[in-house]
């Protein structure tokens, strides 16, 4: 089946997937090929695809939005970084920020805005980390 | 004829504002590029955002939503839109074009949100009834567009308006901008809208049409609720479309800067060359006179 990935800047992934896992809201959702239809949410977290071949990859993406059908899924999200181009530094300074600015006093949509911020770069950092 | 002093001082200045006008020029181009590569990166995204727009309308009806709610015109019905100018001018009949066309609307009913100086000054001017400004500079990131969809949104969900239009310069190409009034909320009629909006590469579209008879009959799940996820996604959906907007205002606004200033700098070097001639012209003028003084005077020695 076919994945497509897509962030406001252009098409993140485009690629031929024998099973795809994603972070839905209600916890991670695994799709083979001849899915039923579906439309969910997604949270910041960690997208896997494998190949035919089983070659698995990994990427980290914002939280978003997935439509799956049965030979194809389209992902939209604000963001997706493929393991190798996680920044660890980068996300950790992220995470820093993000943690810094939820402790100032600030307006609901400042707090989702860092909370977002947060997650996303925990995701990056989750993902970078756990195969070592 | 000026005298040969003064043409060479106009010829100066000119010379001049033709630096300046080439060097905004540069400027506009290497922002123009920017710009327009930003407005088209997203066209895919905001075009599989409709498409799951469309595709979840089959299954559920939308029009259910708040945010796609229609509402009856009354007689004191209002409606609200957002103007997205530019900050400086300096780019042809850009902002004209645009708020001649929103001044056919009624002032009477009609509520301004501004984004962007020109429009601000303009509608301050002509005493309309301006309720909020939003600034968004050369540089802005998706948070201006939730900014500025959040307070639509709350201003239409509270029933103050009836309806939101965005007016913009639609970006088509460097040369051409065309000024564009269009129905942002309510949301429903939206998914026509969305079927004619322009298509993105082909690669993408080609293989959804082959199987697009199958797909309309595909019946959706919904995860965790249909409901949670509309409200999710409709909102997101308005705020997507507010910074599509802002983009391809920004790309025409560089486009039609740099084809401005371009124009600019043409005619001033034009006007240099004509300068130039003048100027030979009279220098030439003054030194026959020359000539013939010292011949003159020549003669009468003899």
């Amino acid at each position: 089946m076919k994945l497509r990935v897509v962030t406001p800047t252009g098409i993140a992934i485009e690629t031929e997937a024998a099973y795809v896992t994603l972070p839905g809201s209600e916890g991670e959702l695994g799709v083979y090929p001849n899915h039923i239809p579906l439309v969910t949410n997604l949270v910041a977290g960690e997208l896997a695809v494998r190949d035919k071949n089983g070659q698995v990859t990994y990427y980290a993406i914002a939280e978003g939005f997935a439509q799956i059908r049965p030979d194809q899924i389209s992902v939209l999200t604000e963001l997706a970084t493929a393991e190798s181009d996680i920044d660890e530094k980068a996300a950790e300074e992220a995470m820093n920020r993000a943690k810094l600015a939820l402790e100032q006093r600030m307006s609901d949509e400042e707090i989702a805005a860092a909370e977002a911020a947060l997650a996303r770069a925990a995701a990056q950092l989750r993902l970078k980390r756990r195969n070592r | 004829m000026a005298s040969t002093r003064e043409i060479r001082r106009r010829i100066k200045s000119v010379k001049n504002t033709a630096q300046i006008t080439k060097a905004m020029q540069m400027v506009a181009a290497s922002k123009m590029r920017k710009a327009q590569e930003l407005a088209l990166a997203g066209r895919p995204y905001s075009d599989i955002l409709s498409s799951t727009l469309r595709d979840i309308g089959e299954t559920i009806s939308l029009s259910k939503h708040p945010l796609c709610e229609i509402r009856e015109p009354r007689s004191d019905s209002r409606i609200t839109v957002l103007v997205i100018t530019t900050d400086k001018g300096l780019c042809g009949g850009l902002n004209t074009n645009l708020l001649r066309k929103v001044s056919e609307l009624n002032p009477a009913t009609t509520d301004f949100v501004t984004a962007g100086r020109k429009g601000r000054q303009m509608l301050a001017t002509l005493r309309r009834s301006l309720i909020a400004d939003f600034e968004f500079g050369d540089v802005f990131d998706f948070r201006k567009a939730r900014q500025i969809g959040r307070f639509l949104t709350e201003r239409f969900l509270s029933a103050q308006t009836d309806q939101i239009l965005v007016a913009y310069n639609s970006f088509i190409n460097t040369i051409t901008q065309k000024p564009e009034i269009i129905r942002l909320l309510p949301l429903s009629g939206l998914m026509s809208d969305i079927l004619t909006e322009k298509p993105i590469a082909h690669n993408l579209t080609s293989p959804e049409q082959n199987q697009h008879a199958q797909l309309h009959s595909l019946e959706y799940l919904f995860e965790p609720s249909h409901q949670e996820v509309l409200n999710i996604l409709l909102p997101h959906a308005v705020n997507y479309k507010i910074w599509q907007y802002l983009l391809e205002a920004k790309a025409s606004e560089h486009s039609a800067r740099m084809i401005a200033m371009k124009n600019a700098t043409d005619n001033a070097k034009q006007l240099v060359k004509d300068l130039t001639l003048d100027y030979n012209k009279a220098r030439q003028a003054s030194i026959t006179n020359e000539i013939l003084e010292i011949s003159a005077a020549a003669a009468a020695m003899n």
